[in-house]
């Protein structure tokens, strides 16, 4: 009794039928992509993928600095508002874009930036040194590091821009080349306030200054401005893609072979699927070795551009005393097997580190001699070694473990960052190998944002961080990452002395202050007391090893050959060893015209 | 008539406070009470709780520069140090003071990250999305399933009462990020059945949001992977629920009186059977639509799509504390206004909830 009874279909219930169904199909045509989207058919187009934030989070401020500018942290900035030059890594020099010219005046304290001729803005106005000048006024509101290196910036005529060095250092030539110029026309009122202020003898930590840049900050220009090939449309953002369009009368207009860049919004999982349906042709997102097989399987091209970065093992002696000799630490570089680490993190990308000396093994030919060279103790792996030095210290093995010379056994954690992929499968591949060796190890996943803090605090035993510098050539970048940054001079500001590891420390050579050496690196206007510098710290760091570099990162750049984009150059060709996050090889083999659509 | 001068205003005040007495003892009055307690309580714990979390907005800035762009630590720490005005030194009351304030006043400040961007205007321009996909996602589920549900009570113990409790089972079980990650690499990458570059995103570039037809049928183009998503995933329990309450309504004596009565089944369903089935599902429903960002984080990341549950996972990574105070103040009060609609409408559906909760004492 409790059945429907399906009698025939009456009149009304017939109408009920036809009136559902038309209903549903309705709903059903309802849903389709709008006649009026953006088709982009028939155009020679360059799919690339970086995230960004919409409107009104997202906004068009792109100076340095700033958060959430669209597109404006990333290297396809470059393709809107090209800097002065970018830098080939392999060839140490730069690539005038928007300069004819630079020289360095050593006796006068003066860096001289000449600009092209002829370059016009989208706006239709010249680009000048104008420009320039007032985006300089604008970075020194926003405490941009460049101005640490000078006292003034002028234009002497409409194309040439003067620094007077303050601080003169062969480090600010890529401050004033690889710093993009923005339009006087946007940011000269700002520029003009900003000197202004300084002028007036205050500077931005005035009340005035706090003010003019919680001011400045809220700007919001409603496109950017732009003097490269390409100008972001921007009735085609959405929270999915964004689309560049040729901007003819920009620079390298007529060399750029492609009329539309397509950007797609996400990060490494959300363009994954992406990449694989082949709708993206470059991405530099740091993919795993396991998606990495699944591109090679589809036929997508892996470009392995050096990073000149990678992961280290970071003690904390100020919770690990034990490890304050040298020697145990050349134990733990001897025992662990770097390439094990780096081909379990990142695959082919992970490069075990051969030289150990503080920075790229890719720099280390530049920057020491071979003499030099062959002082570095290259660490192969030899686990007989590394129990000759823990023994010398007092350390012993009983059965399976270890004791410390303190007789306590040999028990650690290795912290990484659990949700970086990469990091995880180094901390938990340390720490197989190091229990494997004897000592009690357990790897530790933190969340990201904790482990952070953690690594500032010192809230740790063991850790995997970074090491190395992806941004700035110069050695003196990758040496303050781990014994500034993360030891006890930057640390003590989050509360935490890191690594604690001293930086008055003696060597084989003598004693050696890592704090003067390490600034002097970067410091002067003069490279061979700069390499007498970077010699001293390398081979000390390769000595005492306040960190224990294991691999050199690669980058794992899908590129898509065949589809939109003809081809890139062979994997030998120098400009692969162009560092992706500083000077973006694909962007300037764009703006050369070398990168073909099919 | 003499007296009646002097005897009304002493009536009067006292008729007042009756009323005044019975007005905020009454049923309404009293789950109002409870709703803005409710929402204070919320932002106040939300307050403490975001602040909690490891790492500032300062701090976890400057890491993410040094550690995602490979910035040195004085350049992040400059740059941190020109563009945030917030101080985290600052006494933590002083902070809750100023932000109680705004919040009476509707103001729940600015973002640290896009300063002079107010909170409302940033939330306002992602939360429309999640309503329209979660909300219509929720109701097609919640309607499908109740017909759906009646429909296995009504042939209990059949073929199609099995197949839909073990599909329905199956369905809801699956975790809705994950069936949004199988749509994208099955139908999308594999068989290559979904253009999903295509279907990224709320709506297609190049097209502006306004009320024409195009512009609907463009945003339902968009939402119909996340949509589908909601609906398969939570179909499941709308279904077994309406089945459980419709088989017990099925055994009422008033649905055996109406059937001795001779009334045809279809209007005993419906009229006797559906709308008494149907009560444990209203409540259900409001709270449902209650709790559509929670629902929504994973699904739209994974889809892309310009709502609120992405935004909430943008701010909590990277600690802007205002918008995610915001966010989840608004979500607060959604979920409360829902439950206080449920219930005042509840007790117009079902008036023995009146009757005990003492609306007529």
């Amino acid at each position: 009794m409790t059945d429907i009874h399906m009698t025939t279909v009456s009149r009304r219930r017939a109408l009920q039928l036809f009136g559902g169904g038309a209903a549903g199909l309705a709903f059903l045509a309802a849903c389709s992509r709008s006649s009026k989207a953006t088709d982009t058919k028939g155009s020679k187009e360059f799919h690339g993928a970086w995230p960004f934030s919409v409107p009104p989070k997202g906004h068009f401020n792109e100076l340095p600095g700033m958060v959430d500018m669209i597109i404006g942290d990333g290297p396809y900035l470059d393709l809107l508002v090209p800097p002065p030059a970018m830098y080939l890594w392999k060839e140490k020099t730069y690539q005038g874009l928007m300069a004819e010219s630079w020289t360095l005046d050593a006796t006068a304290k003066t860096y001289t930036v000449k600009l092209r001729t002829g370059l016009k803005w989208s706006d239709g106005k010249p680009v000048t040194s104008k420009d320039m000048v007032s985006t300089w006024w604008c970075l020194r509101l926003m405490r941009n590091e460049g101005w640490s290196y000078i006292s003034k910036v002028e234009a002497t005529d409409d194309q040439t821009v003067v620094f007077t060095l303050s601080n003169p250092s062969t480090v600010f030539e890529r401050y004033a080349l690889r710093t993009q110029i923005f339009s006087d026309a946007v940011y000269g009122e700002w520029a003009t306030k900003t000197k202004a202020l300084f002028d007036g003898g205050k500077d931005v930590d005035s009340p005035e200054g706090t003010q003019l840049n919680t001011d400045f900050q809220k700007l919001r220009p409603a496109a950017v401005t732009t003097s490269g090939p390409f100008t972001i449309d921007v009735k085609s953002i959405t929270n999915a893609q964004l689309t560049l369009v040729k901007s003819p009368t920009g620079y390298a207009a007529d060399k750029v072979d492609f009329d539309k860049v397509v950007l797609y919004n996400g990060e490494t999982p959300d363009v994954t699927p992406l990449v694989l349906a082949k709708n993206v042709d470059y991405a530099t997102h740091g993919f795993p070795p396991a998606t990495t097989k699944e591109f090679t399987a589809k036929g997508i091209r892996i470009l392995k551009p050096p990073v000149y970065s990678g992961a280290g093992l970071y003690l904390n002696l100020g919770k690990l005393p034990q490890f304050k000799d040298p020697k145990a630490r050349q134990a733990l570089a001897y025992l662990l097997k770097r390439d094990e680490v780096g081909s379990v993190s990142l695959g082919d990308s992970g490069k075990a580190v051969k030289y150990m000396a503080g920075f790229s093994d890719l720099q280390v030919p530049d920057w020491l001699s071979a003499e030099d060279m062959g002082k570095l103790n290259t660490y192969e792996n030899n686990a007989q070694k590394a129990e000759e030095l823990l023994t010398s210290i007092g350390w012993k093995k009983s059965g399976g473990g270890w004791t410390m010379a303190d007789g306590k056994p040999a028990a650690f954690d290795v912290s990484y960052h659990a949700e970086y992929a990469d990091f995880s499968a180094t901390g938990q591949n340390v720490a197989q190998q190091l229990a494997a060796f004897g000592f009690k190890t357990v790897g530790k996943g933190v969340t990201y944002s904790q482990m952070d803090v953690d690594l500032y605090k010192g809230n740790y035993q063991m850790a995997i961080q970074t090491w190395g510098s992806s941004k700035h050539p110069n050695p003196h970048f990758a040496f303050v990452q781990p014994l500034f940054t993360y030891n006890y001079p930057v640390a003590a500001n989050q509360g935490g002395r890191g690594i604690d590891f001293d930086l008055k420390q003696t060597t084989s050579a003598g004693p050696i202050d890592f704090k003067t050496l390490v600034e002097a690196a970067g410091a002067g206007l003069d490279e061979a007391t700069q390499k007498a510098s970077v010699t001293k710290v390398a081979l000390a760091f390769n000595e005492l090893l306040p960190v224990v570099p294991l691999y050199e990162r690669y980058g794992n750049n899908p590129a898509l050959e065949g589809t939109r984009v003809a081809a890139w150059p062979a994997d030998d060709d120098p400009i692969l060893l162009n560092a992706p996050y500083a000077d973006n090889f694909t962007i300037m083999l764009m703006l050369d015209g070398r990168l073909k659509s099919v | 008539m003499i007296a009646a001068p002097t005897t009304a205003p002493e009536i009067r005040p006292v008729r007042l406070r009756r009323i005044t007495v019975r007005a905020f003892r009454s049923y309404p009055a009293r789950r109002l009470g409870k709703a803005v307690l409710t929402v204070y309580l919320v932002a106040t714990g939300t307050f403490f709780l975001v602040r909690m979390l490891p790492g500032n907005p300062v701090e976890v800035f400057i890491n993410t520069q040094m550690s995602q762009y490979g910035v040195s630590y004085q350049e992040a720490a400059s740059q941190a140090a020109g563009l945030f005005s917030f101080d985290p030194s600052r006494p933590l009351l002083v902070q809750y003071g100023e932000y109680l304030a705004g919040m009476a006043h509707g103001d729940f400040g600015h973002s640290l990250l896009a300063p002079g961007t107010t909170v409302l205007d940033i939330v306002f321009s992602y939360l429309p999305w999640t309503v329209f996909s979660v909300g219509l996602g929720v109701l097609l589920s919640c309607g499908l399933g109740s017909l759906l549900g009646m429909l296995m009570a009504y042939r209990r113990g059949g073929w199609l009462d099995h197949a839909l409790s073990l599909i329905g089972s199956l369905l809801h079980s699956i975790p809705n990020y994950l069936l949004a990650m199988l749509i994208v690499v099955f139908l999308g990458v594999r068989l290559e059945i979904l253009p999903i570059a295509q279907m990224r995103g709320a709506y297609s570039p190049g097209v502006t949001p306004e009320f024409s037809f195009d512009f609907i049928s463009d945003a339902m183009y968009h939402a119909s992977l996340p949509i589908t998503v909601y609906v398969l995933t939570t179909i499941g329990g709308w279904m077994l629920v309406m089945k459980a309450s419709t088989v017990e309504t099925l055994g009422e004596d008033y649905v055996t009186v109406a059937r001795a009565r001779g009334l045809p089944d279809r209007r005993i369903a419906a009229s006797y059977v559906g709308r008494n089935a149907v009560l444990p599902v209203f409540p259900q429903l409001a709270i449902t639509l209650g709790f559509v960002v929670g629902g929504s984080i994973l699904v739209e990341q994974v889809f892309q799509y310009q709502g609120i549950g992405f935004l909430l996972l943008q701010s909590v990574q990277r600690r802007d504390y205002p918008v995610l105070q915001g966010i989840l103040l608004i979500v607060t009060i959604a979920v409360v206004a829902a439950n206080l609609v449920s219930d005042l409408l509840y007790s117009r559906l079902d008036p023995r909830v009146r009757g005990a909760g003492g609306e007529g004492s």
